[in-house]
């Protein structure tokens, strides 16, 4: 049995954690809220524009462009999206295993990583890393994603990879958050195959000035804002997970406290039990 | 006046504009084009400018930076990075903003860091002509 300095020492200690994960509790708790009104404002976007572009390509025939069509090489690019810490449950390992998973079956690939854990992760594995982004983890904003996107456009104009996915968790409620790949580049129609148009027209689409222009302005535009919807979204996952990681490592800690001090209160009632019993003793043989 | 038709001006940070408008102005690469009811399906880009709907027969302004519409025999959606009403400008930021680009354009960069300035320029510019000139009043 510990005896009643040792737990009290760890009685200490676990309020001590119990204070931060509470803290940690509340803060996410707050930055969760930030982050679901962002998402609430984009994810129309996210969606309209998905549903826009596919309705495009319905209407569309046969269009030459470099953003446009299969790849026929397999050099891939991964933007892998995690957090820039850790403390939140499941929510890196699970986007990254996924990630990992997803980029198996490419032979030559490259590796962009948002968020310190990502980082961390491809490197202790073993692989080159080839872009990090910094500092956009925790900071989803449109000017981030303009940022990313020229980046990946410039590599992929200069022709040094043909298709570019995207890993990131997708959020689907504060409770359901799940890891998803997106395809950014080269658009086909077989992107869009999950997602549903509701117009019924079979007029052929003009473009103005030129197909060729439209795209090269279109196609940018609508990375940058599926990126900044990534983004968007993966900060709200992150957050509800961390919050939901907090909130069982404070209730975890109260238990954990009831349990010693329970222990502590027997071992202190043992120990003046003891000493009465020792008293009654030496009275018994004095007298 | 030209019938009513249903548009949509959707940033990825906000819906801007849903509903009913007889007419809207956008400025493309080679001027100003404004679609009306019955347009043909077509999809355009969208130059760094200034925006005009017709709502009830009054015309209201606001400023766009590059994105682009396409119209629909049901409906008309711009899809933009980012649409202000010139109330919700920033004077003072765009005047940095026009700053800073200016800066940065002073100095030799690569070519894509170029356009990139000439673009935060133009949409600082616009910012400032459209705030400045006119609120559009309740």
């Amino acid at each position: 049995m510990p005896s009643i300095g040792d737990i009290k020492h760890s009685i200490r200690s676990i309020t001590d954690t119990e204070q931060i994960t509470r803290a940690m509790h509340l803060i996410s708790t707050s930055k969760m809220k930030k982050a679901i009104n962002k998402y609430e404002s984009n994810h129309v976007h996210f969606e309209r524009v998905q549903s826009a572009l596919k309705d495009i390509f319905a209407h569309t025939s046969e269009v030459d462009h470099p953003y446009i069509g299969e790849s026929e090489n397999g050099r891939a690019a991964f933007i892998t999206i995690a957090a820039d810490k850790g403390l939140c449950g499941g929510y890196n390992h699970r986007i990254l295993e996924f990630a990992e998973k997803s980029m198996a079956a490419s032979e030559e690939k490259y590796i962009l990583t948002v968020g310190q854990e990502a980082r961390a992760y491809f490197e202790r594995r073993g692989y080159m890393i080839d872009v990090e982004f910094l500092h956009v983890s925790q900071n989803p904003s449109l000017y981030n994603a303009r940022n990313i996107t020229n980046d990946i456009l410039e590599l992929y104009d200069n022709g040094l990879m043909d298709e570019v996915y995207v890993a990131y968790t997708q959020f689907h409620s504060v409770l359901k958050q799940e890891p998803k790949l997106l395809k950014l580049l080269p658009l086909s129609s077989s992107n869009f195959a999950d997602i549903d148009v509701e117009t019924q027209y079979t007029a052929e689409m003009n473009y103005h000035p030129s197909p060729k222009e439209v795209f090269d302005i279109l196609v940018p535009q609508y990375i940058v804002g599926l990126v900044y919807g990534c983004l968007v979204q993966s900060y709200a996952s992150e957050h509800c997970a961390r919050m939901a990681a907090m909130e069982n490592a404070t209730n975890n800690a109260e238990d954990m406290i009831d349990d010693l001090t329970k222990k502590y209160n027997r071992a202190r009632q043992s120990s003046i039990t003891n000493e009465i019993s020792e008293i009654i003793g030496a009275l018994e043989t004095l007298s | 006046m030209p019938e009513k038709y249903t548009l949509e001006i959707i940033t990825p940070e906000r819906i801007f504009f849903r509903g009913e408008v007889q007419s809207v102005i956008i400025p493309t690469s080679d001027g100003y084009m404004s679609i009306q009811k019955m347009h043909e399906p077509m999809v355009a880009t969208i130059v760094v400018g200034d925006m005009k709907l017709q709502i009830d027969g009054e015309w209201k302004q606001c400023t766009t930076t590059d994105g682009f519409v396409e119209v629909r025999p049901d409906e008309t959606i711009i899809f933009s990075q980012a649409v202000e009403w010139p109330e919700e400008i920033d004077l003072r930021r765009a005047q940095e903003a026009r700053e800073r680009a200016e800066e940065q354009l002073r100095q030799k960069k690569s070519h894509q860091e170029y356009m990139q300035n000439q673009i935060a320029l133009a949409r600082a510019m616009v910012r400032l002509r459209v705030g400045r000139r006119n609120r559009n009043l309740e």
